[in-house]
């Protein structure tokens, strides 16, 4: 079970990368938005990852050495979408029509920077999964060719 | 690296292919000796060897199977199978030809 | 008679090894896909350095000696005398060190270059077999 698995491996980081790409991207549309369905400024969205098991059955048998096998994640899993619990932003703005009596108004708690270098960081995991990805079906087809011999 | 016990093995193969070889015909040799009384020598020779056939085909089939059901995962795994398979029936076949070529030309002779 | 020629100890330990990267491979691009997960540590498997120890402990003369091994968990001194034959790829985690704030041990340079060296071997390993093969196949044809 390796070859065609390494696939599904590269294939569930890629669809991973992908949503932190897409939550890093709705954070950065939603950097002033002021009011939202609950409420409130926006939050910022971040992914929670963790490995994605196979199945724990019939582990108890196994030899040490097989076990260590078969508890090899296969690939990564995202958990969920969490928002930051950091607090909003306060800026000074009276003219706004979401100002409170002081005349502050509650921002995103979104620093742009760290978005742009969450975007980098995935932009280059997505790369390294589709570098796994093309290594694998040369391999793969590498191997096809010893039919021609 | 784990590429230069690569290589080395690899020539390594080269002097065992020839040794190979070698075994090869000293066994045509002794096939070929025909001991009064003892005619069934290379018949079983044969047989073995188209038994042996047949056994390399069926564990090409069984990976065949196991790689269209997901058992088996690696291609490589299922060609060497094939490959190997292949190489037996081919050997097979050409030492049948050969058998059928001497024998044509046995039958042949003029007396 | 053809089952030596077409599985001798070599081609059987070509095999071994192609079955070993594959292994590789899946285990790379896990440790791939989980560069950003929290907690993660990485893997590799071992197979070329037990290949390389038994190759030597096979040339070696048996009049040296061997610190004998009572328990599964003592640390080999000197080389362990195996066959080439009971050499078996193992995955081996490593639990023991952290790269950054978030417990993951995975730096995708060094995976990246793992990946791309195992990627030759396993196809250096497929040419062998493929000309192997092509050999035997042309000695069956009698060189035409």
């Amino acid at each position: 079970m390796n070859l065609f698995s390494s696939f599904e491996i590269s294939g569930s980081g890629l669809s991973a990368q992908r949503l932190r790409m897409d939550t890093v991207a709705n954070n950065i549309a939603n950097v002033n938005t002021t009011r939202t369905a609950e409420g409130g400024p926006y939050r910022r969205l971040r992914v929670v990852f963790e490995p994605r098991q196979s199945e724990p059955l019939f582990l108890l048998p196994l030899e040490p050495k097989e076990r260590a096998m078969a508890q090899l994640s296969q690939g990564v899993r995202v958990t969920g979408v969490s928002p930051d619990p950091a607090g909003a932003k306060m800026v000074y703005d009276p003219g706004h029509p979401d100002a409170d009596a002081k005349g502050y108004v509650a921002m995103p708690n979104i620093n742009i920077v760290n978005e742009m270098v969450d975007m980098i960081s995935a932009s280059r995991a997505y790369e390294a999964n589709v570098t796994a990805i093309n290594d694998a079906k040369s391999m793969a087809l590498k191997a096809l060719e010893i039919g021609k011999a | 690296m784990a590429i230069s016990p690569v290589a080395d093995a690899y020539s390594k193969s080269l002097t065992a292919g020839m040794l190979q070889l070698n075994e090869m015909s000293t066994m045509a040799q002794a096939a070929a000796k025909v001991v009064p009384g003892s005619a069934e020598t290379f018949q079983q020779f044969l047989a073995s060897a188209i038994g042996q056939t047949v056994e390399l085909q069926k564990a090409s089939e069984k990976k065949t199977e196991g790689f269209l059901s997901g058992k088996v995962d690696n291609v490589h795994e299922v060609m060497i199978a094939e490959e190997k398979a292949e190489i037996a029936f081919q050997l097979t076949m050409s030492v049948r030809n050969k058998i059928v070529e001497a024998y044509q030309e046995v039958m042949r002779m003029q007396i | 008679m053809i089952n030596k020629l077409v599985s001798n100890e070599l081609m059987d330990l070509v095999q071994k090894s192609m079955d070993a990267s594959a292994l590789q491979h899946k285990v790379l691009s896990n440790n791939l896909a989980n560069v950003d997960t929290p907690g993660f540590k990485r893997s590799e498997v071992i197979f070329g350095e037990k290949l390389k120890q038994a190759v030597e402990g096979r040339s070696r003369s048996s009049a040296e000696l061997d610190v004998a091994k009572t328990d599964d968990r003592h640390m080999g001194i000197g080389l362990e005398r195996k066959s080439l034959g009971e050499i078996q790829p193992e995955v081996l985690t490593e639990n023991n060190s952290s790269l950054r704030n978030d417990r993951n041990n995975v730096d995708i340079d060094v995976e990246m270059s793992k990946l791309a060296q195992n990627t030759v071997l396993f196809n250096t390993l497929a040419q062998i077999t493929q000309q192997q093969f092509s050999q035997l196949k042309s000695a069956i044809r009698e060189g035409r």
